[in-house]
């Protein structure tokens, strides 16, 4: 009878423990994923009302790049459905923006939404990249020809002249067609001058920040004759 | 029934990608994407089999032969562009087996490229930036150093990002092509800081 009791007070113990981890139908599913390629934090994720934010990791270097992995902090019930977003404001004028980690463009890259349940496994995946602004100006003075400009040895760009050219001749406005990565150098010189015509670049040289570059002028003047 | 539409359709693709199709008897074509493909001379094979010169500065290729349902291919570079140092088949591996069309096999050249060799003089103790558009070199010393690798045909331009403290530098030579050959062996950029 004793004996009985004893082994009947450990059973409901047992059960009381092992109940207490299922929370009586609560929220069971945990949001999140991996972000791969975050080089600069904070990148701030939302969905159903939470907000988490994502720090690069401090091991990582621009050459070896470590993914990191969220969760947010509250859970999901089955059934639930998320959208795991980066996070936007929304100005008095009602324009939406997305708050990009600095220096970064996030895109999502795992099912980021869907319903809590469905799969097995939620992995709200996100790519994260570096911004690529362009480098330009403005050539002036190119009455006729073509101008070829190079970045060094990461790309070229050549400008013609109008094929009725104005006198004086118009500025015209370029743009390279390659761009360049944030925190990269740049080094605009003329490859080749076109025939008739000497061209000297100003702010020819540079490194990326957030927005392009539109100050690399070029001034060409013709040869004397 | 299903193989007479198949073999339409394959027909049809290789009239409108290639002019030399249909050489085998086999189901399906096979090919891919080749990156710096830009001087004659690659040429292709598959299990080994007779060579198929690709020509140059094309960006597809698929075999003229036909291969069977269910065989098995394995695409190799058997010799590189004239202005490529080597071809990799990238993706898949290049071996695989035949069920159905194939158009996803990557091959990757590497162009030859040459030293960009800058020899700077005259500096006096200062810190003279150099740039070739995203590569930077820091100088602090007379001398002559690498500065970075420059592909055949591709450009360069050596510009100083920041003068040395009280001395003003010059680059000679720093601008150009890269010639498609393979004489000179170097490009040689001096800069002379007064």
């Amino acid at each position: 009878m004793k004996k009985n009791v004893l082994a009947r007070t450990g059973l409901a113990l047992v059960m009381a423990a092992a109940l207490a981890s299922c929370g009586g139908g609560g929220s069971e599913y945990t949001i999140g994923g991996v972000v791969y390629g975050l080089q600069y934090g904070p990148l701030v994720l939302t969905t159903n009302g939470m907000e988490k934010t994502v720090m690069p990791d401090p091991t990582s270097t621009p050459a070896d790049v470590k993914s990191v992995s969220y969760a947010f902090d509250s859970k999901l019930e089955y059934g639930e459905v998320y959208d795991v977003k980066l996070k936007q404001t929304t100005n008095a004028a009602g324009t939406v923006t997305i708050q990009y980690p600095p220096h970064q463009i996030c895109e999502a890259s795992g099912r980021t939404s869907d319903t809590a349940g469905r799969l097995s496994v939620i992995s709200a995946d996100f790519n994260c990249y570096l911004v690529t602004p362009t480098i330009g100006g403005t050539v002036r003075g190119l009455g006729a020809g073509t101008l070829v400009l190079n970045n060094g040895s990461d790309s070229r760009y050549s400008i013609s002249a109008p094929t009725t050219p104005t006198t004086p001749p118009a500025d015209i406005p370029y743009t390279f067609s390659t761009p360049v990565t944030y925190g990269n150098t740049y080094g605009v010189t003329v490859e080749s001058n076109p025939a008739g015509y000497t061209c000297t670049v100003t702010n020819a040289t540079g490194t990326m920040k957030d927005d392009p570059v539109t100050n690399i002028d070029v001034n060409c003047v013709a040869n004397p004759t | 029934m299903i193989r007479s539409p198949l073999r339409a359709g394959v027909a049809l693709a290789c009239a409108l990608s290639l002019s030399a199709c249909g050489g085998g008897d086999g189901e399906f074509y096979l090919g891919g994407t080749i990156v710096n493909n830009t001087a004659e001379g690659l040429i292709l094979t598959n299990n080994g089999g007779s060579d198929y010169a690709v020509p140059a500065n094309t960006s597809t290729f698929y075999f003229p032969d036909l291969v069977d349902a269910d065989s098995s291919y394995r695409v190799e570079v058997k010799q590189p562009p004239k202005n490529a140092e080597k071809c990799e088949v990238i993706s898949p591996t290049g071996v695989g087996r035949a069920t159905f069309n194939i158009s996803t096999i990557q091959i990757v050249c590497t162009l030859k490229s040459k030293p960009l060799n800058v020899t700077v003089s005259g500096l006096n103790g200062g810190t003279l930036v150099l740039v070739n558009g995203s590569v930077r070199k820091d100088v602090t010393a007379n001398g002559t150093f690498e500065m970075s690798k420059a592909g055949w045909g591709q450009p360069y331009g050596v510009t100083v990002y920041t003068q040395p403290s009280g001395q003003t530098c010059t680059v000679q030579n720093g601008v150009g092509t890269v010639p498609s050959a393979d004489e000179p062996k170097t490009l040689d950029v001096n800069v002379t800081c007064a």
